[in-house]
């Protein structure tokens, strides 16, 4: 930008909470301290996001979700009544776990060291050997141990209190009401990808909580779309904070035309590259360029938006310097072949953009940890890595 | 190889791809991308792209849910050149360049 030119002028619906403007630290992003005070004081009092409802859509059937983070292994399961509820996958008796497939449909579990039978509303059903406890053990009070569980627009949500202080809408907020009217219930998913990087939650999550990093990392994938006059530095369009969530708005260049096959299969739906359609749900803000919304639901889930289709990315911490990564696309269903082209477009087109924003991930872990620089220094560019920071400390003192 | 025809007549002449690139899954269809050379990937999209429309017109009167084998078998050609074209037209190399190692990253359809 030279410098007589005005920057672009990022908007801010909603109150920006002081934030400071100083460097941010490196050590919670590299301290094993740091992050066993991020798994007792965030990651053990949030509503944590788990599931598709419609991944468990039949009675009896079952997933199972393991949670690193808790040293958890849960059953998610649909009881005979419809209800779906969640279990921790261990035997009441001694401790086995109960469910050892992934997923599938069952009646009930069958622990494989006693043989002790649990229906899928947790109850414990056959107790083997029942006549060999002593008095008074209460197989009524045996069931498999319940987790808290609740869905908004289809998203399962666990919470690891038994009693939480917000609900799941409460804890959801203004990012709920912004969400909506999306027909989260008229998608289905058509891809789902996972990688383990070497690398801080909040490291991966950070590289998809700003657009600045696609004059640089997307130069391939992406030219010319997140950035060019007159925002060079692909400034957000508009973000808006929600409590501890925060939803930003991507610009989009409007002379941007994708390559020859882009333009092709854009003729007959949307696609990543041509999201220009007006669509419930996305857009708070009306904002005249608008690309797409990155919607963060702290601590570590994403429902990025768009004309037809969303995706979600879940950032697992497995430890301080690595973390278990899942994205998931969903798309309205395709009525035709030029449809699902259009589809298969924007799916390959995020996969490999997302493949160049790994990129920098690890390198960014490994010299955070040589101790060499003790802070990062953030632009406004960047207000989501703040905003994040700002919530956590604010988490960790509470 | 099968014996006859895989795709409809009147793409006949992209036959010579069809063993190849009819493949069904997105997992398949970015291993044939890796396990190809760049100059396969361009003579394939040389073939085909320029008559892409024509094909999506043609399939278009098909459901999506219920096609004959020949014209599934288009689609799915039609699906690795949307595969392949970000290969051709962005990054003309057959992965992204300075890309996470494509090994580590799972497919899951
Ligand atoms: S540990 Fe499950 S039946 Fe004994
Ligand atoms: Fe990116």
């Amino acid at each position: 930008m030279g410098a007589t030119e005005q920057p672009f002028i990022t908007k801010y619906p909603t109150a920006v909470p002081a934030m400071g403007d100083g460097p941010l630290p490196v050590a919670p992003y590299i301290s094993r301290e740091f992050f066993e005070r991020e798994r007792e004081k965030v990651f053990k009092r949030a509503w944590l996001e788990v599931a598709r409802a419609e991944d468990i859509p039949n009675p009896g059937d079952y997933r199972v979700v393991d949670i690193e983070v808790l040293g958890w292994s849960l059953i998610l399961t649909r009881g005979e009544d419809g209800q779906l509820r969640g279990f921790h996958n261990i035997c009441t008796h001694r401790g086995n776990k109960v469910a050892q497939q992934k997923a599938g449909n069952a009646r009930g579990f069958t622990c494989g060291f006693h043989g002790w039978v649990f229906g899928n509303d947790g109850e414990l059903k056959y107790m083997a050997g029942e006549e060999y406890f002593p008095p008074g053990t209460d197989r009524c009070k045996l069931g498999l141990k319940p987790v808290t569980l609740d869905t908004w627009n289809g998203f399962v949500f666990i919470h690891p209190q038994a009693e939480p202080a917000q609900t799941l809408r409460e804890f959801l907020g203004g990012m709920a009401d912004q969400l909506d009217p999306f027909p989260f219930d008229r998608c289905t998913r058509i891809a789902r990808y996972e990688a383990t990087p070497r690398a801080n939650w909040k490291v991966v999550l950070d590289a998809f909580q700003e657009a600045f990093h696609a004059i640089m990392v997307h130069r391939a994938s992406l030219p010319k779309s997140a950035a060019a006059a007159p925002n060079p530095s692909a400034a957000l369009t508009s973000a808006r904070f929600h409590g501890p969530h925060r939803s930003l708005s991507a610009w989009a260049n409007p002379d941007y035309r994708p390559p020859e096959v882009g333009m092709i299969v854009g003729k007959y739906g949307p696609t990543f590259a041509t999201a220009k359609d007006q669509f419930p749900g996305i857009n708070p803000n009306r904002d005249e360029n608008w690309w797409f919304d990155i919607n963060v639901v702290f601590p570590n889930f994403f429902c990025d938006t768009g004309p037809g289709w969303y995706f979600t990315y879940n950032f697992w911490p497995i430890s301080e310097n690595r973390t278990r990564w899942t994205m998931d696309i969903y798309q309205l269903k395709a009525e035709h072949a030029g449809g699902l082209l259009a589809q298969e477009h924007t799916k390959i087109l995020l996969r490999d953009a997302v493949l160049e924003d790994f990129s920098t991930l690890e390198a960014t872990q490994q010299m955070m940890e040589t101790g060499v620089l003790t802070h990062i220094t953030i632009s406004e560019l960047e207000i989501a890595l703040r905003h994040q920071m700002h919530i956590i400390d604010q988490w960790l003192a509470a | 190889m099968a014996s006859g025809p895989m795709l409809p007549a009147q793409f006949a002449d992209w036959e010579p791809y069809a063993a190849t690139w009819c493949l069904a899954t997105e997992h398949a269809r970015r291993e044939q991308r890796m396990h190809s050379t760049q100059a396969q990937l361009e003579q394939f999209y040389k073939a085909v792209k320029p008559r892409l429309d024509e094909a999506i017109q043609y399939l278009n009167d098909f459901p999506l849910d219920d096609m004959p084998q020949r014209e599934r078998n288009l689609l799915n050609l039609a699906l690795s050149l949307v595969e392949i074209s970000v290969a051709v037209e962005l990054f003309f190399n057959p992965w992204p360049l300075d890309a996470y190692p494509w090994q580590e990253f799972s497919v899951a359809y």
